[in-house]
């Protein structure tokens, strides 16, 4: 049962509630349902044989961001823990590191220039090399725990 | 059998009784779907979906609760989210009001015999401009006839929330109405309660 309107304030204009109210009782013809029961059926069955650790294409993409961005901070941290890293300084020694200040021009093959010097007792520098060997990008990570961010 | 006892049926895995349930709630499932998307085949596949996802939930729905309610907030959410997807709202947003009136040029305007399909028609291209609360809301509670209540249930707003869109979903509309429209008055159609 309809309520009393506390909004019926539209005066002077066509009425759209009532206009559109005609739109509940319109049934679609009874051929517009055929196949619908077997489809609903046919999705019902589907969804109990897919293993629950099969995520659906919806889930999946709900889940991608998030899970790509924990894999992400997971290969990180495994980085640090688990991957030794001979050349990394002692703490308490000075590093010298060696950035690239720009891409060089393409066929030179000049070494990097030594952009800054590193002069934290705690300083730790990681490299990591990406991507196939002929195309490589060195990801170069400075780690300097006394740091006060 | 009841509905209580299709669902307690459902519950307990029987399908046949499912299919019971189905038949009896699949229509007023599409019209609400239809009415927020704006398009038959659409509103048919999600009505589909709301169903799988029924059966999938429904040991989740306790008895005594408003099964309408419980129903109609996953026909709801899985139109909007399939509104969403489709980019419905992003086309809506090109849709100016030169945009708007030359669509109701090409549908060649609406006469005052109009044919059942026209009114659709019609609430198709006006409801363009509502937003996705806005719609559902005018949807449950002007077209369903759903109390403001059972509305506020569906959509997990207060009731206060409820009004403040359909007021906005009919003020929106009305406008349309009297721009595209003209040929509408209030007093066209009967009155109203």
């Amino acid at each position: 049962m309809r309520q009393h309107r506390e909004d019926d304030d539209l005066a002077g204009g066509p009425d759209p509630s009532q206009l559109f109210r005609s739109l509940a009782g319109e049934e679609p013809p009874e051929d517009f349902w055929a196949g619908f029961w077997p489809s609903v059926r046919a999705g019902i069955r589907e969804a109990e044989m897919r293993p629950a650790w099969i995520l659906t294409r919806g889930r999946a993409l709900l889940l991608g961001s998030s899970a790509g961005v924990m894999a992400a901070a997971a290969v990180l941290v495994a980085a640090f823990l688990v991957v030794p890293v001979p050349w990394a300084p002692e703490p308490g020694k000075t590093a010298v590191v060696a950035l690239p200040a720009s891409a060089p021009p393409v066929g030179e093959t000049s070494p990097p220039p030594v952009l800054e010097d590193l002069r934290s007792a705690s300083a730790r520098v990681y490299t990591f090399h990406v991507g196939e060997p002929e195309d490589s990008t060195d990801v170069i990570l400075i780690v300097d725990e006394s740091l006060d961010i | 059998m009841d509905e209580r006892e299709l669902i307690r049926k459902s519950q307990a895995g029987d399908l046949r009784a499912f299919e019971l349930l189905v038949l009896e709630r699949r229509a007023q499932v599409f019209r609400i779907a239809r009415q927020i998307l704006g398009d038959d085949e659409e509103a048919k596949d999600v009505a589909q979906l709301v169903f799988i996802r029924l059966w999938q939930s429904l040991g989740r729905y306790r008895e005594g609760g408003s099964f309408g309610a419980y129903l109609h907030r996953i026909t709801v959410n899985l139109a909007l989210d399939f509104a969403r997807r489709q980019g419905i709202r992003e086309r809506a947003g090109e849709t100016d009001s030169a945009g708007l009136e030359e669509a109701v040029a090409a549908g060649g305007g609406a006469g005052p015999e109009m044919e059942p399909g026209e009114i659709q028609r019609i609430f198709r291209l006006l409801s363009r401009r509502l937003s996705p609360r806005q719609k559902a809301a005018f949807v449950l509670r002007e077209i369903e006839g759903m109390s403001t209540e059972e509305v506020s249930e569906i959509l997990g707003m207060s009731a206060s929330t409820v009004r403040n869109h359909v007021h906005a979903a009919r003020r929106i509309l009305q406008d349309g109405l009297r721009r595209l429209f003209p040929e509408y008055s209030r007093g066209e159609g009967g009155g109203r309660e």
